[in-house]
């Protein structure tokens, strides 16, 4: 039965991965910009679930979303409105200013040592299905994950917001033109992307039960390296890269022989290398992200 | 033809953007020279970071694609120096599971550093010919997985590396002047490449891909030379790094230092060695100066008390204010022009303007 467990903490990993890089690809696809300040959305949802953890359960949650939207779209106000229309690298460099703005305030406000937490300890529990144990974060990831992919789907098929959403993602200017406000639209992108961020926020420290000021990082380069994969500007090749990448890491580290498992990540990153060497539009390829001539 | 005088025009023209900057450079080492021994190692790092800067212009400046992976060469120079140099008696203590091969040479720092960019250009050079396929997006997110892919192995290649565990015992031979020749060599190298035909085909492709590509250069060759030649200069400032501070890890090569440079080429403009030169000089001396504020000390006897990572916090709102107010850095990506009453209508091309939209 070992396998199928293996196959669900895949699902599980790729299920939070994909949470990373939807964040992301939501920006990308509105507002062009390849936000590395992303990952420090996910970090100050994390501490601000961490600093309510004496609060009730579902307060502190709600606490994480909020403050997960808020920093997403304050960054916006403030920050990127002012950038709109800037060439891509430009746009990428200055959200690394931003990215490394958030993370040193987290270090002013909360020090740069590594605090550990007790919230979602008890998600570490397994449980038995006949010869099946399964750790209940597992459980709780890849339901988290779906509630949220298919709302975002719904939202974005089935609501006059997400009509205005995907037109602004295919052609800002035309969406413009056709009456589509873009400072609301932008708003809203930031927003969805804040509340993708804040729920990554919580999944990340209930699974890992510690949080520095720099732990952004790894749920950037997965969400950077999903996104790209998947087909930089395509909501669904984000997933689909998460997925992917999830699946990938916890196959290799089933797979690899005892000697190389240090050196997972340097095999993953070399497989990303080579994946983009290949196929660098990705594997689900948006339309208007073709080079015209 | 009175080709005498024009050639010496041109030549002055060519050599004036570098050579003055690099005296003024000079007289700010000088400066820093008579300070203490503390404010010596500091120069050390600056210098260091000069030449990391310069090195990742050479190619990010030139040819306008993304590398976030530049400090990997870095670390592979450092590496590569420091297990040259450590005494071979020191290296019995600090790496026992050393191979043989490297576990009884011991150079001096000159060698090393010439080794160590070679072995960090030809990193470069290999990789290139896959990376270089790549541009935009996904240049930067390859090279982004380059500097993981390094981290990982310098971490766990214990044997040779020594692991997470800081490495030391190297020789800290490193004093500001050799630091400072160092940094002139690299300089003079990218000078040279930029006036080359290589350079300047590289940058016709960075302003119009398409278009150079149109009048037959070959942009992926290009890039693979530039790529190349700017990781065997990261490779020397590697070497530099661990001759000056003396004990190094593999976390040293990665984020906060990619940062760091990063934020030295854009405040000083990414399109121009000058900036390249300027941004490094200019973030080094910001950066000491809250530094000390943060450490209580005093600055020209003025003393700000700030918080711990507070000096961070500065270097990024200064980042976002140069990227929104003036994003082609402070030198405007521009080359020191030639002194006003020196330059001629004819000679006024051997300037080279460079086009607006440089990132």
């Amino acid at each position: 039965m070992t396998s199928l467990q293996n196959i669900i903490t895949g699902i599980s990993v790729g299920g939070l991965y994909a949470l990373y890089a939807l964040g992301l690809a939501v920006i990308y696809g509105v507002a062009g910009i390849i936000n590395f300040a992303q990952g420090y959305f996910i970090v100050v949802a994390a501490y601000t679930a961490l600093a309510l953890d004496g609060l009730p359960a579902p307060l502190a949650v709600v606490g994480a979303l909020v403050a997960g939207v808020t920093v997403s779209v304050a960054s916006e106000r403030a920050i990127f409105r002012f950038a709109r229309g800037y060439d891509p690298g430009t746009l990428l460099v200055l959200s690394f200013a931003v990215a490394l703005a958030l993370e040193s305030i987290l270090t002013v406000v909360f020090g740069s040592d590594t605090v550990s937490t007790s919230f979602g300890a008890g998600l570490a529990a397994p449980i038995h299905i006949g010869s099946l144990s399964i750790v209940l974060i597992d459980v709780v990831t890849i339901m988290v994950a779906a509630v949220l992919l298919g709302g975002l789907a719904l939202l974005l098929n089935a609501t006059p917001v997400g009509s205005q959403l995907r037109a602004a993602a295919e052609d800002f200017t035309m969406a413009r033109l056709v009456g589509i406000r873009s400072d609301r639209i932008m708003v809203v992108a930031f927003a969805v992307s804040g509340l993708l961020a804040g729920a990554a926020g919580l999944l990340f420290v209930a699974r890992s039960g510690t949080l520095t000021p720099t732990s952004g990082l790894q749920p950037l380069t997965v969400a950077f390296v999903a996104v790209v994969i998947g087909g930089i500007g395509s909501l669904s090749g984000a997933v689909l890269g998460g997925f992917i990448l999830g699946a990938t890491t916890v196959a290799l580290q089933v797979l690899l022989p005892d000697a190389a498992v240090p050196y997972r990540d340097a095999i993953l990153y070399i497989l990303v290398i080579v994946s983009l060497t290949f196929r660098p539009q990705g594997l689900l390829p948006s339309t208007n992200e073709r080079s015209r001539v | 033809m009175n080709g005498q005088p024009n050639r010496l025009v041109a030549w002055s023209a060519t050599l004036w953007p570098i050579v003055v900057p690099v005296a003024v450079l000079a007289g700010v080492v000088a400066v820093v020279s008579t300070g203490d021994l503390a404010l010596g190692s500091v120069g050390v790092t600056a210098l260091t970071n000069l030449v990391m800067v310069v090195g990742l212009y050479t190619f990010w400046g030139n040819s306008g694609v993304l590398s976030f992976g530049h400090i990997a060469f870095v670390s592979v120079g450092a590496y590569t120096s420091a297990l040259l140099t450590i005494p071979v008696t020191t290296k019995a203590f600090v790496l026992p599971a050393l191979p043989d091969v490297l576990a009884d040479k011991e150079t001096s720092f000159l060698v090393a550093t010439v080794i160590a960019a070679v072995v960090a250009g030809a990193f470069a050079g290999v990789l290139s010919i896959s990376m270089m396929r790549l541009s935009g997006n996904a240049a930067g997110i390859a090279s982004f997985a380059l500097l993981i892919v390094v981290l990982n192995i310098t971490s766990q290649w214990k044997s040779v590396t020594g692991g997470l565990i800081t490495l030391t015992g190297i020789p800290t031979d490193l004093k500001l002047w050799a630091a400072y020749a160092c940094a002139v060599v690299v300089i003079a190298a990218a000078a040279i490449y930029d006036r080359s035909g290589s350079g300047r085909r590289l940058r016709a492709s960075r302003e119009d891909y398409v278009a150079a590509q149109g009048i037959g250069v070959k942009v992926r060759r290009e890039r693979r030379i530039a790529f190349t030649l700017s990781g065997a200069m990261m490779g020397v400032a590697g070497s530099m790094y661990a001759h000056g501070i003396g004990a190094f890890g593999p976390n040293d090569f990665y984020m906060n230092l990619t940062f760091l440079i990063l934020v030295m080429l854009i405040i000083g403009g990414i399109g121009s060695l000058l900036g390249a030169m300027v941004g490094a000089v200019v973030v080094s001396i910001l950066e000491e100066v809250l530094a000390r504020w943060e450490a209580g000390q005093s600055v020209a006897s003025v003393s700000i008390p700030i918080p711990v990572g507070f000096s961070d916090l500065v270097l990024s709102v200064v980042l976002v204010l140069i990227l929104l107010f003036r994003p082609d850095g402070l030198t405007g990506s521009r080359e020191l022009p030639l002194p006003r009453r020196k330059r001629r209508s004819s000679e006024a091309s051997e300037t080279e303007p460079i086009g607006e939209e440089v990132r």
